[in-house]
């Protein structure tokens, strides 16, 4: 008795083989192919091919820069299949050797090496897995001294004595910019962590590629101009916030608040009082400490200014009249006035009116004519139910 | 529309506890009246001194006009600063046979009075909604130091008439507060009460010793805050007061021939009494018709622009559109011209229920120094006003007071029209058979029956009759005795709003005096 | 028709003929008369208040009412026919009140007390009228006018 898999073209010995095999993804991406009436292709060239996809994914990601913290584990993910795959082929290969005995004694032909393919097991758990990587990746730690070029090979010796010229000559040089220098309070410590990123992480500052060494990183930097840091979305700012400090700008942001009134985002308009200016463009820090959100179509700050949804700008837009106000001899004519004006009346609402009024009259009189017609009026009558 | 409603209990204090006549109204009445005595005495004295002394050169009366309403404005604004000041009627001067509201603008053609002309000025000032009006009625003498003698014929009858109405009127309203005082001739079904009735009775019977009628539209009312009848398009709740009209003369007429009409359904007038603590208003016109040998009635007529050009009694080529507009406060209509909606809004706060000449709009109104200058620059304004006038006066948001004038309606005429019933007052001014009665005379004043002090202010009317002399002599023994309780110490206390001095032109000083 | 009291009353039958009547009798009355407020104002005894309207329509002789408005037009002939007979009936009238004055032989009740009303409707007002013409062509104004007095009446001072 052979277990077999058809989609795949396999055998296996023993069902729990059998099983895992079905649970693998090489099984699946199989079964796929066998629905599109597509022959099956062997691991060797899936597992090509997943490389492949992996790597077109990583190409396309260098667009949208992603966090330090995500491309690590991006890393780690890599480091792990790899692992993993080294250790499948041992396997494999053993078992190759099983099977094609198997075979023989079988008697059957064997075209093709049909390469029996076990699902591997997790054999490591994913903790062990990272450390078993910052292991690797320390023993090629490069280190670079904050005050030394981030992208000079050593060979260049570009090593400055402070931090101050080594930024100077890496703008000069490399045209390497320091966003919101006025702000930067630990340059010493930016500088560090990228030399740490080039150095230690093998990662280009602006994309997430990852090199095998330094050097190679420093290769693809110069190249594609790489040599910059990366500032524009919130995640790129939030990397390195750390070493910055704006708590100065947050005073004149609020007087600029105050001055302006209210505004909270582009989504909210002024109900209360005149219409304030938007910025809504930039960040602010978080209001809803104050404000109160009334039945989702008002907010009410703490300043007691109302603001309404722009979905119901129609009716806060209106211009009406303001109220009349009368004074005391106006109030005193209009009280001792006895005039009566008449009312004008809605034609069409008096017609129906006038419809309801013909209608209850009618009803009425049918009624009593019914109740006429139906009346007994025999004088000696005896109902005979009754007797 | 919606209509403007005052609450139940704003209502109650406007109408009922505003007008209880305490020490504080009361000033307020005797300042209205104070002002408006020295309104009145300025223009005496302007007409003596243009007219008469000749001491300075005469002027159109619409500059006269001008003048006078400047010194009460200015007089106005000084006291009271918190309240609503106004003028409760422009100043008007009714020559001859015009009755009422004759009041002429800066750029009408230029009008002066001639010798022999009866002039009657009326003007009136509101404090806080309290109001003095006031009429006294002039003749223009012969320049001279003095009048070379007393004025004669129906004119002076009429005047002399109205002299006595005054007194008698007065004396019968104090009487109100000293009801045990009421002569027992008059004491008969009232009891010692002052009645409608009686009051009405004693001023016709005045009016008929000196052969006059009292003219329809004459008055004896009670006075409220913001409420003196200055609006006739106002109907007024709780109004108490005689108002006569055609059908009166008719009466007098059929009960002179023994007959009683029993067909009049239009007008019966409620009965009320006189009480303490009421402010009354008496506006009576008396015209003589001496000089008519047919029966018939005093009649007025409103005239405009068309049927004022047929009446002109003399070649004078006045204007006889209204002068004088007064908001009506029921109506509500937003304006489409903006001028005219900024115009409406000025006068609802500049006026408020008062009426107002079109010059009391400018910039410059009032006058600080009756210069060239300034009264060109009112005159400026009323291009700018008259704009904006026509689209409020034609969604009668404000009315115009028509010019009144007196007309002589003989009896013939009226039997002749066989289609029109003997008292129906306004088919009466159909007919067009009549003539003008040139000769009249008005006097109004105000008086406070003061509860407090039982006595009887008059606020206003202090002036005496100008020098003239009547062929006719009252003879009612009743009416001697009213009239002589008026001046008795043991009769009705009176105590009357004397004018104040006149500093410089159109300046006043506001000290107040009583005597 | 058994008793009220009887056992077997027509319970049923009672009840809907009052409720029938009952409410006939409503609707009749409501037809029957224009709705009209028993307020001062229409009430005819009243005093007439100051606020209340007068009228300015000029009275032209029979005051005819309309209210409401009919499409049916007078035809000539007709209105010729109903002029004819308005002459005829005021002969007949004219006739039996002669007749009536010179025999004093009762006649039917309700003409007479026509005719009455209508003799004493015009008796005010022809009465003034007559008196006033009388007045006026005899042009005897003497009791309208006052006398003058020798002594007349001065008032005021001789100054300005």
């Amino acid at each position: 008795m052979v277990y077999t898999c058809n989609s795949c073209n396999l055998a296996f010995e023993d069902a729990t083989n059998q099983r895992d095999h079905m649970k693998g993804d090489w099984h699946r991406y199989n079964l796929k192919r066998r629905v599109a009436q597509l022959p099956p292709v062997d691991e060797e060239s899936f597992n090509l091919k997943v490389s492949a996809t992996s790597q077109e994914s990583n190409d396309s990601e260098k667009s949208n820069k992603k966090a330090e913290r995500r491309r690590k584990k991006e890393e780690i993910l890599e480091q792990k299949r790899k692992i993993l795959e080294t250790a499948r082929r041992a396997m494999q290969q053993k078992q190759d050797a099983q099977l094609m005995s198997g075979m023989e004694e079988l008697g059957l032909e064997v075209s093709d090496p049909i390469f029996i393919q076990e699902q591997p097991k997790d054999t490591l758990s994913s903790e062990e897995l990272e450390e078993q990587l910052y292991k690797e990746k320390e023993k090629n730690r490069v280190d670079i001294p904050p005050s030394t070029c981030l992208f000079c090979h050593p060979k260049e010796r570009a090593d400055f004595a402070t931090v101050d010229e080594s930024i100077e000559h890496m703008f000069q040089k490399h045209g390497l910019y320091v966003p919101e220098i006025k702000y930067l309070v630990d340059k010493e410590g930016l500088i560090r962590y990228l030399g740490e990123k080039i150095g230690f992480g093998n990662i280009c500052l602006c994309c997430n590629y990852q090199g095998r060494n330094v050097e190679a990183v420093r290769e693809h930097m110069k190249v594609k101009r790489h040599m910059r840091i990366p500032y524009e979305s919130e995640d790129e700012k939030l990397e390195i916030s750390e070493f910055y400090d704006f708590s100065s700008t947050y005073n004149d942001f609020f007087k600029a608040e105050d001055l302006i009134g209210e505004n909270d985002g582009d989504d909210w308009e002024d109900i209360s009082g005149e219409e304030g200016e938007y910025n809504s463009d930039e960040d602010l820090p978080e209001k809803d400490a104050g404000a109160i959100v009334q039945n989702g179509f008002e907010l009410i700050l703490p300043t007691g200014k109302v603001l309404g949804h722009r979905s119901l700008q129609r009716y806060f837009k209106q211009n009406l009249p303001p109220e009349r106000e009368l004074s005391e001899g106006q109030g005193t004519i209009v009280a001792a006035e006895d005039r009566h004006m008449l009312n004008v009346r809605d034609k069409k609402e008096f017609g129906t009116q006038k419809l309801a009024w013909r209608s209850e009259q009618y009803n009425a009189k049918f009624y009593e004519k019914k109740a006429a017609k139906n009346a007994n009026n025999q004088m000696h009558y005896r109902d005979q139910l009754l007797q | 529309m919606n209509q403007l409603a005052v609450h139940k209990d704003d209502e109650n204090r406007l109408l009922k506890t505003k007008n209880v006549v305490d020490d504080i109204v009361l000033d307020k009445y005797r300042t209205a009246g104070h002002i408006a005595e020295t309104g009145m005495s300025y223009a005496i004295d302007l007409i003596n001194q243009m007219y008469h002394l000749q001491s300075q050169p005469i002027k159109p009366i619409s500059q006269i006009c001008l003048m006078v309403d400047s010194l009460m404005a200015k007089a106005l604004q000084r006291v009271y600063t918190k309240s609503e000041n106004n003028i409760s009627k422009p100043t008007c001067f009714n020559v001859n046979e015009i009755l009422s509201n004759y009041s002429p603008e800066l750029d009408d053609p230029i009008e002066v009075f001639k010798e022999g002309d009866v002039i009657t000025i009326s003007l009136g000032v509101s404090v806080d909604g309290y109001v003095a009006d006031s009429s006294h009625t002039l003749v223009i003498y012969p320049a001279g130091k003095k009048p070379v003698g007393p004025l004669l014929g129906p004119k002076a009858d009429a005047i002399v008439a109205n002299h006595y109405i005054k007194q008698v009127v007065t004396s019968l309203l104090g009487l109100s507060l000293v009801p045990e005082k009421i002569p027992v001739e008059i004491q008969n079904d009232y009891g010692r009460q002052v009645s409608s009735k009686l009051l009405k009775t004693v001023v016709e019977s005045i009016a008929e010793a000196f052969n006059c009628r009292v003219v329809p539209g004459s008055e004896i009312r009670v006075i409220r805050r913001f409420l003196s009848g200055q609006n006739e398009f106002l109907q007024e709740k709780g109004y108490k007061g005689i108002k006569w009209t055609e059908a009166d003369q008719e009466a007098l007429i059929l009960s002179k021939l023994g007959l009683e009409d029993t067909t009049n359904t239009n007008i019966k007038p409620a009965e009320f009494f006189v009480a303490p603590g009421e402010v009354y208003q008496v506006n009576v016109t008396v015209a003589s018709i001496d000089e008519f040998s047919e029966l018939g009635l005093v009649t007025t007529e409103e005239l405009n622009k068309y049927t004022g050009l047929n009446n002109k009694s003399s070649d004078s080529n006045m204007n006889m559109d209204p002068h004088i507009f007064v908001r009506d406060f029921i109506i509500n209509y937003h304006l489409k011209l903006k001028s005219s909606r900024s115009m409406l809004g000025k006068i609802d706060k500049a006026f408020s229920v008062f009426p107002f000449k079109l010059s009391f709009l400018s910039e410059r109104f009032p006058l600080q120094d009756n210069t060239e200058e300034e009264i060109e620059a009112v005159k400026k304004s009323f291009t700018e006003s008259k704009f904006g006038l026509s689209e409020v006066l034609n969604h009668n948001l404000i009315n115009g007071k028509p010019i009144k004038i007196l007309k002589y309606l003989p009896v013939k005429s009226i039997l002749g029209e066989s289609s029109i019933r003997f008292n129906d007052v306004n088919a009466l001014k159909l007919i067009k058979h009549e003539s003008i009665v040139p000769t009249k005379s008005t006097e109004s004043f105000s008086v406070v029956l003061h509860e407090a002090n039982n006595e009887v202010v008059q606020l206003t009317g202090s002036q005496g009759p100008v020098f003239c002399q009547s062929s006719y002599q009252l003879q009612n023994v009743v009416i001697d005795q009213l009239i002589r309780l008026l001046g008795d110490k043991y009769g009705v206390k009176l105590k009357t709003v004397r004018a104040g001095a006149v500093v410089s032109d159109l300046r006043m000083e506001v000290k107040m005096e009583t005597d | 028709m058994p008793s009220r009291n009887s056992i077997n009353k027509p319970k049923d039958k009672m009840l809907r003929n009052s409720h029938a009547s009952s409410i006939g009798k409503k609707r009749a009355s409501r037809t029957r008369e224009s709705t009209r407020s028993a307020t001062s104002r229409y009430n005819e005894d009243a005093l007439p208040r100051p606020s209340d309207s007068r009228s300015i329509a000029v009275y032209t002789g029979n005051v005819s009412n309309p209210t409401h408005l009919t499409t049916n037009t007078l035809s000539n002939k007709k209105a010729k026919k109903l002029a004819r007979n308005q002459k005829y009936v005021e002969k007949r009238l004219q006739k039996d009140l002669d007749d009536q004055m010179q025999t004093d032989e009762p006649k039917p009740i309700n003409s007479l007390i026509k005719l009455k009303t209508k003799v004493k409707g015009e008796n005010s007002t022809e009465k003034i009228r007559k008196a006033l013409w009388g007045v006026v062509n005899g042009n005897d104004l003497s009791m309208f006018k006052v006398s003058p007095q020798a002594n007349g009446t001065t008032v005021g001072v001789q100054s300005f």
